[in-house]
């Protein structure tokens, strides 16, 4: 399996054995360009690799690969805005997400949704979402005003979920012609109104395909789960060391095993210095913290795309910092190692099957 | 009407494309689009989509650099003009 790692510069490759014991790693690639996002589209056999490269210069670009990364070829047309009158311009593609049917997904700063139907030759964008009636009240969050996640339903393509910070869950059940807001019960502790209609600051949302209708999500503040795809939402994190943090895990094969990395607020590193992932193994009832093999002394984050769940047995998860380590477990957290270090800052991580 | 145009390596090596160009154009815009139909993705390297010319980009034309409102690429080209394209100098990436 391979393990791919976007940093602020460049993207890299982290092969694995069986085992998961030895990996092996290439990189930097991408000419060192801040790459924030890396993914597999395995929906043809063989899978095929696409990169959200931001460079700094030029503008972002998708790159592909269809080699496992050997070789990887720009894409000649990029997700942008249609309406020129908008004044809109893609700055950052923040996420990729394929849709298991060929299709990618791309979610965009400033905030909005595209996707490519014919493997990056051309790219649509959902212009109800995009252009939607209440953008202008949209505020960013302080990575700026970002769609960074979309969760596609495993059973039903029709239904798509979507995060914007700082606007919360927007969701379609009918492939992206209509959208609405889906933030019942999440809170906006910055807000006077503490759960309003929108303006939510969700950070990450992820879930186990094979039972999609099952979503966690971190919050600026709160961890949630919902069972019906979005549509509630139940608090479960009032008893970890802090509810606030970015990324959020599920385990590709016990739906109601989930990890998250508390962080402090303000200096977005773990209370007391002491780095710990937190698990749930009974959806969110109860967490506990996981040290072992961690540092006790760290002062660096995880940023919100930057843990990635394998589908084996026992889980693997993997964890990447702002310092540029790569953690991981092989045995759903009970130890961890250190994969790499002095990588730069670890934007994301996810799997590829080969 | 036939312009030279100069890239800068940092572009060249982005777009696989030639450091110096001959391009028939009568302005900015024109030229843009006419290089960009032998190397896709060379206009969106230089502009958004709004026209905006990107933050990191700077174009001269005759040694004058234009400014970055859409307008610029209105900028009216003669034969024998000389364009420029170079990033911009861009010490202070954020990091780490």
């Amino acid at each position: 399996m391979k393990l791919l790692v976007g940093t602020l510069k460049g993207g890299f490759i982290l092969e694995g054995d069986s085992a998961r014991r030895n990996w092996k790693m290439r990189g930097p690639l991408f000419d060192g360009y801040e790459t924030y996002d890396m993914v597999a589209d395995a929906s043809g056999g063989k899978p095929e690799l696409y990169a959200a490269v931001n460079t700094w210069t030029w503008g972002p670009v998708i790159y592909k690969s269809t080699d496992q990364g050997k070789s990887w070829k720009r894409s000649a047309k990029n997700p942008r805005f249609s309406r020129k009158e908008s004044g809109l311009a893609v700055k950052r593609v923040w996420n990729l997400q394929p849709d298991g049917q060929g299709n990618i997904y791309a979610g965009v700063e400033p905030a909005a949704l595209f996707v490519s139907r014919d493997g990056s030759r051309s790219w649509e964008e959902f212009e109800s979402l995009n252009y939607h009636s209440t953008r202008a009240k949209w505020q960013p969050g302080q990575g700026g005003l970002c769609l960074h996640t979309i969760v596609m339903h495993s059973k039903d393509k029709r239904k798509i979920r979507v995060a914007i910070s700082a606007v919360g869950v927007l969701g379609s059940d009918d492939a992206g012609e209509h959208w609405r807001f889906m933030n019942n019960n999440i809170r906006a502790d910055f807000n006077p109104v503490k759960y309003p209609r929108y303006g939510q600051c969700v950070h990450k949302i992820d879930y186990n395909p094979d039972y999609p209708d099952t979503l966690y999500l971190q919050n600026h503040g709160g961890v949630y789960r919902s069972e019906d795809f979005g549509t509630k939402w139940i608090e479960i994190g009032k008893h970890l060391s802090s509810d606030f943090g970015f990324p959020i895990g599920v385990n590709k094969t016990k739906p109601d095993i989930a990890y998250v990395v508390p962080l402090i607020g303000n200096g977005r590193f773990a209370p007391d210095g002491r780095f710990r992932m937190w698990v749930t193994r009974d959806a969110g009832k109860t967490w506990s913290p996981m040290g072992r093999g961690l540092p006790n002394r760290a002062y660096f984050g995880v940023l919100r795309e930057a843990m990635a769940t394998d589908a084996e047995e026992p889980g693997g998860v993997y964890v990447g910092t702002t310092d540029g380590q790569i953690y991981f477990t092989r045995n759903e957290g009970r130890s961890w190692e250190m994969m790499a270090e002095n990588l730069p800052r670890v934007t994301s991580l996810s799997m590829s099957p080969a | 009407m036939p312009v030279k145009v100069y890239l800068t390596q940092m572009l060249v090596r982005h777009l696989g494309i030639e450091p110096e160009l001959t391009a028939e154009a009568d302005t900015v815009e024109g030229l843009l689009d006419s290089i960009d139909v032998h190397h896709q993705g060379f206009k969106d390297s230089i502009c958004d989509e709004s026209g905006r010319i990107r933050v990191y980009v700077n174009v001269f034309v005759n040694g004058r650099m234009l400014d970055r409102e859409p307008k610029a690429l209105s900028t009216r080209l003669s034969a024998g003009d000389e364009v420029h394209i170079l990033a911009s100098v861009a010490g202070g990436i954020r990091g780490p």
